[in-house]
């Protein structure tokens, strides 16, 4: 197999994963909300056959379907925003707003882990990054995967974008166990990371991850 | 009949277990599997529905528990996945599959097939 087809294969994957998480979590929107419209549909029957209409029972069920309508659009944006991490120009994107984006699209994957996960951007991340935003993506998540990983249900895992003079960082931080001394070894970071000419060191005596641009 | 609905989603667990009672159907409710072995043990039930993707315990793994711990309870699994209405009998319990969201009389019709065998 050819470095080209490995990395191919690699983004088919991590499509495929945050396409099946999406999907899961609109299905259970569109359950989530298809419940609530018969639970109306029973209220009004109910309604009509003599048994008073409780208005607080009625606004709270309202108030679910615009909360899982806000979700599922969250869920939406977020895939939308990947999609065009393809196609859009390069300098368009603030390392916030990627750092945003990767916490929208993990943000299942730690729910499902029952782990807290943290994202901040610092004052200077309202710089742009020019280089390419899909495979950012890919890392960063990859970053949160082993996170989440090393934690323990309850734990926490934090990814921050910050900017320094000159340059930038993302650091994925966790509270309980440690990363792994060679984990920018594997095939898979160490790919995106010559694709991408970044670095990704274990420091903070394996607390923490971080990712930045060779200089 | 008395059932117990497990689901992490708690406002569509609720809004099932509402919309049972409202058609005679007694609806426990709890948010994980863990918790659905626990209310089993306190709390006796006709039927389990469980969705089969779950933090923690999956749905699956939760079956196992409940029908090693309950020989003969019967099961209708939930799954965004399941392309094809289906029931089995493991032999120590029938299990039926149905797709995810499931149409409340669809439900309540499994319901009554696993309860009237």
């Amino acid at each position: 197999m050819q470095p080209e087809d490995s990395d191919n294969q690699g983004g088919a994957e991590f499509i495929a994963k945050i396409a099946a998480s999406a999907a899961h979590e609109l299905n259970n929107c569109l359950a989530v909300l298809g419940e609530q419209g018969g639970l109306v549909a029973d209220l009004a029957w109910m309604m009509q056959n003599g048994r008073p209409l409780d208005p607080a029972r009625l606004a709270a069920v309202a108030e679910g379907v615009k909360r899982h309508v806000a979700r599922a659009g969250e869920v939406t944006a977020s895939l939308s925003a990947l999609a065009h991490t393809l196609d859009t120009p390069r300098e368009s994107a603030t390392l916030t707003c990627l750092a945003e984006l990767c916490g929208a699209l993990f943000a299942r994957f730690a729910a499902r882990a029952k782990v807290r996960l943290d994202v901040s951007a610092d004052a200077g991340s309202t710089a742009c990054f020019d280089g390419d935003h899909f495979a950012l993506c890919r890392l960063l998540f990859a970053c949160l995967e082993e996170a989440v990983a090393r934690q323990p249900d309850g734990g926490e895992a934090s990814l921050v974008a910050a900017a320094d003079e000159g340059g930038f960082s993302f650091v994925v931080r966790i509270e309980g166990g440690a990363f792994p001394a060679d984990f920018a070894e594997g095939p898979e970071i160490a790919g995106l990371c010559r694709g991408l000419q970044f670095l990704v060191g274990v420091t903070e005596a394996g607390k923490a991850l971080k990712i930045t641009p060779v200089k | 009949m008395n059932v117990l609905l497990v689901d992490d989603e708690e406002e569509l667990v609720s809004a099932i277990a509402e919309r049972l009672g409202l058609r005679g159907i007694t609806a426990d409710f709890v948010t994980s599997g863990k918790a659905a072995v626990a209310k089993c043990r306190e709390t006796r039930y006709d039927l389990v529905v469980l969705d089969m993707k779950m933090p923690g315990l999956s749905g699956l793994e939760t079956l196992e528990i409940l029908a090693a711990d309950h020989p003969g309870l019967p099961f209708i699994m939930l799954s965004g996945h399941t392309e094809v209405r289906q029931c089995q009998d493991t032999g120590a319990s029938r299990v039926c599959f149905l797709v995810k969201p499931a149409k409340i009389e669809d439900l309540i019709a499994t319901m009554r097939q696993l309860t009237s065998a």
